[in-house]
């Protein structure tokens, strides 16, 4: 029994955030850091190992805090939007079930490792959100077109064929209208071909995660406050979207 | 068989805010051959979604007028394609007559409409919205909400697949204790949750109030209703309406009375007030204190302050 689904009767607005959580996020992009003189092979790269400066994972952390700040201050999205968090690397792992972003104290701490298995974590996610469907309708509740967000560097080194299939699902659903799914590469050197697999991709600018996730909980509050029949027209992504190829 | 009709339409919270103007609309009228309730709630994101609403009312009405004898008889899909096509045209010569450059599709709206001639009853519905009815005392859904798998997804007159939240009803009405209701979506968000009716009572209440109270009064205090009890939970705009069958209510049967003068409702309220306050509850007839405990939950009479009671009428 989902006791949330009992009380809170609002219509939800189901958000599944795939994220990329595999070694190469560590990589440092801003402020000052030290290099140990050590090394490490990790997702496929030789590292340096340094100490301070901030790194993409860093970055990443502070766009989900701006989003879930963002969203609690709107009274409707705050109950309305029901956050799901999956990180993957090697593994999977869902560091946040389902839950309204009211009910979310804090994102808890990510942690990087070896390895990029887009498709295991996109199969994961879909899973988790038709699962999620289920329990609306078990419980009555309504429910907004679900919103699957890929982010990653592309650097797939998962299970090819898990990944077409992941791809093919997500083109059904979308294609069925079952399901909104933004796929982003997080900087200039990801690889967008594979991205674009999964749906149109479209690439940070200069690792602009908070102003991603701005845009992100601009445009699920739309959806949250959206009528019977309303088209809704998403915000400019200028903001955050790196346009060149 | 007489029956009386009210219907109201009130701009949402929202379409003030965005200075939009209603774009719900509502029409009823009894007459010797035809009752009728039509509701019509124009598409949030289009363009002419208001005159939308107000067209596809008034097509469906004279499509009814000249055709309720033949609808009553026809096959469901008959008449769908009847509705749909009529709809569309008279969307088709509203464009070419005002040289607009636009779609049927930019007159988009959902329709729910109750039909009575001669004791038989139609309703249809596309869309959201619903159509209920108080029929001897119980309450049921006839048509609920008819939308796709998302919140914000439903039907509308000008969808292609439109047949798919399409929905029709057809009955023998064999009772003077019915009243038919409905409602756009906005108004059901406070009666309508979870798939099942919600405030029921207040439903009940408003079904009798409709017979009770003269047509303007009805409206005055149905419009205090959705002020006050609904648009709190809905920023889109509210329609709601009745059909009642005039010998519906308790009051026809205490009082022997109909249509009420204003003066008369407030000196039958003064006459309740007496009663409610100069005997004991348990001397109260018991016919009576149904009367009485129905005004007091409606809002018209005051239980606890009897000196001032809410006389919704006087404040308009």
């Amino acid at each position: 029994v989902d006791e949330d689904l009992i009380i809170n009767t609002t219509t939800r607005c189901p958000v599944c955030l795939c994220l990329d959580a595999s070694g190469s996020m560590s990589q440092i992009i801003e402020g000052e850091f030290i290099n140990t003189g050590r090394t490490e092979f990790n997702d496929g790269v030789n590292w340096n190992i340094v100490e301070g400066g901030i790194s993409r994972l860093d970055k990443m952390e502070e766009g989900l805090n701006a989003f879930l700040d963002a969203i609690k201050e709107d009274s409707v999205a705050r109950l309305s939007i029901e956050l799901e968090i999956v990180t993957f690397s090697s593994e999977i792992n869902e560091i946040v079930p389902f839950s309204t972003v009211d009910s979310i104290s804090e994102i808890p701490e990510i942690q990087t490792q070896d390895a990029t298995h887009i498709g295991e974590a996109i199969n994961f996610c879909l899973k988790k959100l038709e699962q999620r469907k289920q329990s609306y309708i078990d419980n009555g509740v309504g429910y907004y077109q679900p919103i699957l967000v890929v982010m990653s560097d592309g650097e797939d080194n998962g299970n090819p064929e898990v990944f077409k299939d992941a791809c093919n699902r997500v083109h059904s659903l979308v294609n069925g209208r079952k399901l909104n799914c933004f796929t982003i590469g997080i900087d200039q050197e990801s690889n967008m071909n594979k991205l674009n697999q999964i749906s149109p991709a479209k690439r940070l600018n200069s690792v602009k995660f908070n102003e991603f996730f701005i845009w992100l909980s601009k445009s699920v509050q739309q959806i949250s406050r959206s009528r019977a029949g309303e088209i809704i027209s998403l915000t400019p992504t200028s903001s955050w979207e790196n346009l060149t190829t | 068989m007489t029956w009386k009709c009210s219907n109201l339409s009130i701009i949402g919270t929202g379409h003030v805010k965005d200075n939009v103007v209603c774009q719900d609309y509502s029409i009823s009228q009894t007459t010797d051959d035809l009752t009728y309730l039509i509701i019509s709630d124009g598409a949030g994101s289009v363009k002419y979604a208001d005159i939308g609403a107000k067209l596809a009312c008034e097509t469906v009405l004279s499509l009814f007028t000249s055709s309720f004898d033949d609808f009553f008889i026809s096959l469901e899909t008959k008449i769908y394609s009847s509705i749909q096509t009529a709809v569309l045209d008279s969307l088709g010569s509203y464009i070419i007559e005002h040289s607009l450059n636009a779609t049927v599709h930019d007159f988009s709206s959902t329709l729910v409409g109750v039909f009575i001639s001669k004791e038989r009853y139609i309703t249809i519905h596309i869309g959201d919205g619903i159509i209920g009815m108080v029929k001897e005392g119980n309450l049921e859904v006839i048509s609920p909400p008819r939308n796709g798998e998302f919140a914000n997804e439903t039907f509308f007159t000008t969808s292609p697949d439109c047949f798919c939240g399409f929905h029709i009803a057809k009955g023998i009405i064999d009772t003077l204790d019915i009243s038919f209701f409905s409602m756009t979506d906005g108004t059901s968000s406070s009666f309508y949750q979870n798939g099942k009716l919600i405030s029921q009572r207040m439903i009940k209440q408003l079904s009798s109030l409709s017979v009770l109270l003269p047509n303007e009064l009805f409206n005055r205090f149905l419009e205090k209703v959705i002020q006050e009890k609904v648009k709190q939970y809905t920023h889109d705009d509210c329609s709601f309406g009745f059909v009642s069958c005039e010998s519906c209510t308790s009051f026809s049967r205490i009082f022997g009375q109909k249509d009420l003068s204003e003066n008369d409702f407030l000196l039958l309220v003064q006459y309740l007030k007496r009663s409610a306050t100069g005997f004991s509850k348990d001397s109260i007839p018991a016919e009576e204190e149904v009367l009485v405990q129905m005004l007091i939950e409606a809002g018209l009479l005051d239980e606890n302050n009897q000196e001032s009671y809410i006389n919704v009428w006087s404040e308009g």
